[in-house]
């Protein structure tokens, strides 16, 4: 049975998620304090003409870096997922790597590539080129767990595969797609350093002109509470287009799996020509460039120790943030999931209220919020790694609540039938068949922290290190020679759990299936009992 | 080394004479100023197992070796803090008395002046105020190294004659479109702070206006600027000095093709803005702090700032470095950086005007 | 006979491993249901997804009326099969209401006969038993409701053949015999020609007007409920179907085979001329009676478990073996009791 019902969530649930999202909403406290100190003229900020153009410019770049986006990523997660075009285990952790560049190295890339390029475009396309992942890897996942049997009762009915694509998958799985795509509206709204190079006159210059110009934490409070506002916007926007239908996967068994396009020879060459261009696009362009940096340099030094404690830096602080982040994410997500009570929107909104602030304002939160609160863990490892679940946690909710919802709840009344404890019951069943979309969701919130830079350098320990710190440092000073190694390092370091991921998903697995186990696939209860 | 434009000879022999008078005083000065430095008064006693925490806005590959070299000479261990200098000054000010750093070492004047306004710098020893001459201090803090306003400009496109010697040509319809400046960028803004405070507000609005409607190209960085010239993309970028040296050590001098131009001192474009240093008000080493900061104002510590990032020494008796202007002839508009305490002001013409 | 709707022949389906469908044919007359019932593995969902076109065919054809579907390089996509399926859990769109759902495979507005579209929802709807639920959701309805909109789905387009894949397994028991009673009256007033795949044998020998029985890819036999029960051309099949008694033949003489239960007539249309080693009887066919006490050749019940409707009695034959019969409701049969069991009917020679 997989009635909708209005039971109410267990409490437990609800205290995790209600901490969460307190948390997750702590700067906008931050900000209230300050613009509580502020004057009458750091409102007169807010009413200039110039606001109104920049966040103009700012909401036309939102929307074109979606639109590049969803472009790129639909056609790529679908060839990935659903298609037997050949390497894809490689192309997906390609697919999943320009999450690891810094927008920066990406935009200085492309200026130093073709140094006339300036404008909102190019910057909308750099732009959407860096976040393509945030779309591509929930999509893909949700593609590959999506029910083979609509599609295959679609067909029945008599719609060639292309309207299959149209009218059954794409609603369908249109849900990851929003989320996805709510990450890049709110990074390119929070994003300074690629619309400073490329020279677009977008509302974050305003902010930063007041943290460095004027130093005015007030005025600069005043002007990312108007960031606040449309982070807002874009919650509320995402969550109707996202649509009230199709909660959760209508059925009670575990349904068939997603069918796997052969492509003929011809289709197959296109698709190639396809991944390889956006993975040219998006990594091969800023790795070419960081590479051809580091051949003219004339100060190449490396320091084997330095380079080493960035990286265990980089590999711990994140590691132990995406932990964490999880711990914030996955309350929220199955809450969000699971009921669809109005409070229970309002309180996942309200997750992503400090999802568009600049990495300066959360930064300047954190300081105040932890002297204030714990000022024994200021400045430590931990302290640093909570500013990366505070930060990032957002991205993995989206993620966690699509997978889940694709899993009917009835198969945890099925587990709990067979004697299992609810815990053990929610575990064995939507846990592991969810998972795979929370370790999506899990893997963003990694590389975004291991590249993180305005935070980290507020909040690390006095000497601590990471790789985007040693990168920034280095490419301050325009010694880019000596950056090189980082930036490497950086999509290196990324590959790893990228990889692990494609393997999970089952990128690797073999399409050809034995009749035992679509019979298995088909029977009605599929709960393993190990 | 970049191709340089001099004064006209007839100025430049004036100056000559008098820099024949004053630098035999000013090294006097120096030498009976020397004697009493040691003895300053009232000075905190030096602990040198108490190590020094340095908030640095400068980068870690310039300053991490300066530093251990400090501690190599003095035995006081330092722990150093590396951050972006608008972003660093903001946190220290976020931090207040809770700070755990002793010294503050920024990029540009008017992040120290932040922080001072904020309270956060101690008065300086006298041992520093004595050895920086007034120009390029205020009480609570003072500058290390010099930075130069130049115009950079593109040899392919504007022969070294056409270099325009005064800032307030940039508004001719010779340069529409082609002149690149970075109005957010502290080093912009301390230069028009200094053209308000040496030709008045009402023509720094005007040559701002002319600017603007001379379609000056915008930029976020001085390095951008700068390779922007390279690029031929603009003609003329206003930066500052040492962004040349910076990239010449990269990629080879032999391997660029911007060059730079200084404009006639005096005029209100040739300003030397400073990167400077604090001590913590509320720091628990400020003898540590100091002598840190008067280590760093020695003759062989700005000698090798010098040679390393072709950055003006501050303090008597360093010689500039080679090939650029000497310090004298790289006066800006008569007028101490720490005068340029009416930022608020420049940012409120600059908002006017729409460049920020 | 009428001209059969589907026809399978010599089908062979492989993964591209060791085939899964092993030259299996079987067919269906217009307007009735076949069942094809086998075990897990058998290979019978295989069959119906080559049916349905979702599976390329390695050999073999499928013919769906006159139309060559599958076989002598045709193969014909799904959509053009003019096949409606109903999987097992419905496969609703979850992001279309119920009447939405329903018309997927109908022009939007108007079919090419000027019918508008809403009124033929509306006569499936009502024919399904669920009218005015059009605007309903499907995550709203109960799992039966749900197999009914599916397959008013399948039916909307009037599909030459309609495919039913274990669709009522997931239900509770006794929906799940009311539904597929429910289901096979509406095709046969629909004239649907239907292939029902299952594992449950109560469910093909009740509902299906054909019985194939699937036993390791192939089709071991196809008939009417009470031919491919009574006469089962093989043990496996025999025992597939439900519960069989085997008896060794002791001596076989003009159609009769003597065993130790005496003398048992064997089914006369059995042509073969082999010598049969083995009889198979159901239990219904065994009548067990209480025996004296002292009576040498009577057996000794060793258990008996009682089904209500039914009771499964547990006999031990005097030469050790076990032979299992059935009896009408309960019976004052115990354990140790010495019985004499009969034989009514025919057995089959296996």
């Amino acid at each position: 049975m997989t009635r909708t019902t209005a039971r109410r969530p267990p409490l437990p649930l609800v205290g995790a998620a209600v901490v969460a999202v307190v948390v997750m909403a702590l700067p906008l406290a931050y900000l209230m304090v300050r613009v509580l100190d502020s004057g009458p003229e750091a409102w007169a900020a807010l009413w200039r003409l110039r606001t109104l153009e920049t966040t103009l410019t700012s909401a036309v770049l939102v929307l074109l870096v979606m639109a590049g986006a969803l472009i790129l990523a639909a056609p790529t997660a679908w060839l990935l997922s659903r298609t037997d075009v050949p390497l894809r285990g490689l192309f997906f952790v390609l697919m999943a790597l320009p999450l690891a560049v810094p927008s920066y190295v990406a935009a200085y890339a492309w200026v130093a590539l073709i140094p006339s390029l300036t404008g909102i475009v190019p910057a909308a396309i750099v732009m959407s080129l860096c976040t393509f992942p945030y779309v591509a890897l929930p999509l893909s996942a949700l593609l590959r767990r999506m029910d083979g049997g609509q599609e295959e009762a679609a067909r029945s009915l008599g719609l060639t595969p292309a309207a299959v694509l149209r009218r059954v998958v794409a609603p369908n799985a249109w849900p990851a797609a929003a989320a996805g795509l709510l990450l890049v509206a709110l990074y390119t709204l929070a994003e300074f350093g690629t619309v400073s190079i490329f020279r677009v006159d977008a509302f974050t210059r305003v902010i930063f002109a007041s943290y460095r110009a004027s130093f005015d934490r007030t005025a600069a409070a005043v002007l990312a509470l108007l960031l606040v506002v449309l982070a807002l916007a874009l919650v509320v926007a995402e969550a109707r287009a996202r649509g009230r239908a199709a909660r959760w996967r209508v059925g009670s068994g575990s349904g068939r799996p997603a069918p796997v396009l052969a492509l003929t020879p011809g289709a197959r060459g296109f698709a190639l020509a396809w991944l390889i261009g956006v993975a040219v696009l998006s990594l091969a362009v800023p790795i070419g460039s960081i590479l051809h940096q580091l051949l003219s340099s004339q100060r190449r030094e490396f320091d084997a120790a330095d380079f080493l404690g960035a990286l265990a830096g980089s590999v711990s602080s994140s590691s132990l943030g995406a932990a964490m982040a999880l711990v914030l994410a996955i309350p929220v997500g199955v809450l969000a999931a699971r009921y669809t009570a109005r409070w229970v929107r309002i309180l996942e909104g309200g997750a992503f209220i400090g999802h568009g602030l600049p990495g300066v304002v959360i930064g300047l939160a954190l300081v105040f919020l932890t002297l204030m609160l714990l000022p024994a863990a200021y400045q430590t490892l931990a302290a640093l790694a909570f500013a990366y679940a505070v930060l990032f946690a957002p991205k993995a909710i989206g993620a966690t609540r699509t997978s889940v919802a694709s899993v009917p709840p009835g198969m945890e009344s099925v587990a709990r039938s067979l004697g299992r404890g609810p815990i053990s019951a929610w575990w064995t069943t939507t846990g592991r068949l969810a998972w795979p979309g929370v370790a999506a969701g899990a893997l963003l919130v990694l590389l975004t922290a291991m590249k993180e830079l305005p935070a980290t350098l507020m909040l690390r320990p006095t000497g601590f290190d990471t790789l985007a710190t040693r990168l920034w440092s280095r490419t301050e000073v325009e010694a880019f020679g000596a950056a090189a190694p980082y930036a490497l390092a950086l999509v290196v370091v990324a590959a790893v759990p990228a990889w692990l991921l494609s393997r999970w998903l089952g990128h690797h697995a073999s399409t050809s299936e034995t009749a035992d186990e679509v019979e298995w696939q088909s029977s009605p209860v599929s709960v393993e009992k190990s | 080394m970049p191709h340089v434009r001099r004064a006209r000879s007839a100025a430049r022999l004036g100056r000559a004479a008098s820099l024949a008078v004053i630098l035999p005083a000013a090294l006097l000065l120096a030498a009976c100023s020397g004697s009493t430095s040691e003895s300053s008064e009232a000075a905190p006693t030096l602990d040198t197992s108490e190590s020094v925490v340095v908030y640095s806005g400068r980068s870690e590959d310039l300053v991490a070796p300066l530093l251990e070299r400090f501690t190599v000479e003095t035995g006081i261990p330092v722990e150093v803090r590396y951050g972006d200098t608008a972003e660093l000054a903001a946190q220290l000010i976020e931090e207040g008395d809770a700070s755990s750093a002793d010294i503050y070492f920024g990029q540009d004047a008017g992040a120290m002046g932040a922080l001072d306004a904020a309270g956060m710098c101690a008065p300086l020893p006298d041992a520093i105020s004595d050895a920086v001459p007034s120009v390029y201090r205020s009480e609570n803090w003072t500058g290390i190294t010099g930075r130069a306003r130049v115009i950079a400009y593109d040899p392919k496109q504007v022969p070294v004659e056409e270099v325009p010697t005064s800032v307030l040509q940039l508004t001719d319809p010779r340069w529409k479109g082609q002149v690149a400046i970075a109005p957010t960028n502290g080093s912009f803004q301390a230069f028009v702070t200094a053209m308000r405070v040496a030709m008045g507000d009402d023509a720094t609005r005007e040559w701002l206006q002319g600017m603007v409607d001379n379609d000056a190209q915008v930029f976020e960085k001085n390095s951008q600027i700068r390779d922007a010239v390279d690029a031929g993309t603009v003609q003329l970028g206003l930066i500052n000095h040492y962004y040349w040296y910076q990239k010449a050590a990269e990629v080879g001098a032999e391997n660029m093709n911007v060059q730079l131009a200084f404009t006639e001192p005096g005029d209100a474009g040739t300003l030397v803005n400073v990167a400077g240093a604090c001590v913590i008000a509320g720091s628990d080493n400020p003898a540590g702090g100091a002598a840190l900061v008067e280590w760093m104002l020695e003759p062989e510590t700005q000698q090798w700032f010098v040679d390393e990032t072709f950055e003006y020494p501050l303090v008597e008796g360093v010689a500039a470095p080679a090939g650029v202007p000497v310090l004298s002839d790289v006066t800006g508009p008569d007028i101490a950086l720490a005068e340029l305490e009416d930022l608020p002001g420049t940012l409120a013409m600059l908002q006017d005007v729409g460049l920020t | 006979m009428t001209a059969s709707a589907l026809a399978v022949s010599d089908l062979v389906v492989g993964y591209g491993g060791p085939p899964v469908v092993r030259q299996a044919s079987c067919t269906a007359a217009a307007g009735t249901m076949l069942a094809v019932v086998g075990a897990s593995g058998s290979g019978k969902t295989t069959l119906l997804r080559a049916i349905a076109g979702f599976i390329p065919v390695t050999s073999g054809t499928i013919l769906i009326g006159d139309r060559m579907v599958d076989g002598a390089g045709v193969m014909t996509p799904p959509e053009r099969r003019n096949v409606g399926i109903v999987t097992q859990d419905g496969s609703l769109f979850p992001h279309l209401t119920v009447a939405r759902n329903v018309g997927f495979g109908l022009p939007r507005r108007m079919l090419p006969d000027g019918t508008p579209t809403s009124d033929r929802v509306d006569e499936l709807l009502h024919l399904v038993g669920l009218s005015g639920l059009g605007d309903r959701s499907p995550h709203e309805l109960s799992g039966g409701q749900q197999q009914r909109v599916a397959l008013a789905r399948a039916l909307a387009p009037r599909p030459d053949v309609v495919l039913l894949d274990e669709p009522f397994s997931a239900l509770d028991a006794g929906l799940r015999i009311e539904l597929g009673t429910e289901v096979r009256d509406l095709l046969q007033s629909a004239g649907t020609t239907t292939v029902l795949v299952t594992h449950d044998q109560d469910e093909a020998l009740s509902l299906a007007d054909s019985v194939a029985v699937m036993i390791d890819g192939r089709i071991a036999q196809q008939g009417a409920p009470e031919e491919v029960y009574a006469r089962p051309s093989s043990l496996e099949v025999a025992d597939f179907l439900g519960e069989v008694v085997v008896l060794p033949v002791l001596s076989l003489a003009a159609g009769v085979a003597t065993t130790v239960l005496g003398d048992i007539s064997l089914d006369p249309t059995e042509v073969s001329s082999e010598v049969p080693h083995r009889v198979a009887l159901r239990p219904e066919q065994l009548v067990v009676m209480p025996a004296p006490h002292g009576d040498r050749e009577a057996g000794v019940v060793e258990a008996v478990v009682y089904h209500g409707h039914d009771s499964m009695i547990e006999v031990r034959l005097p030469d050790g073996a076990v032979v299992r019969a059935r009896a009408l409701g309960s019976t004052e049969l115990t354990r140790g009791d010495p019985v004499r069991v009969a034989v009514t009917g025919a057995g089959q020679r296996v």
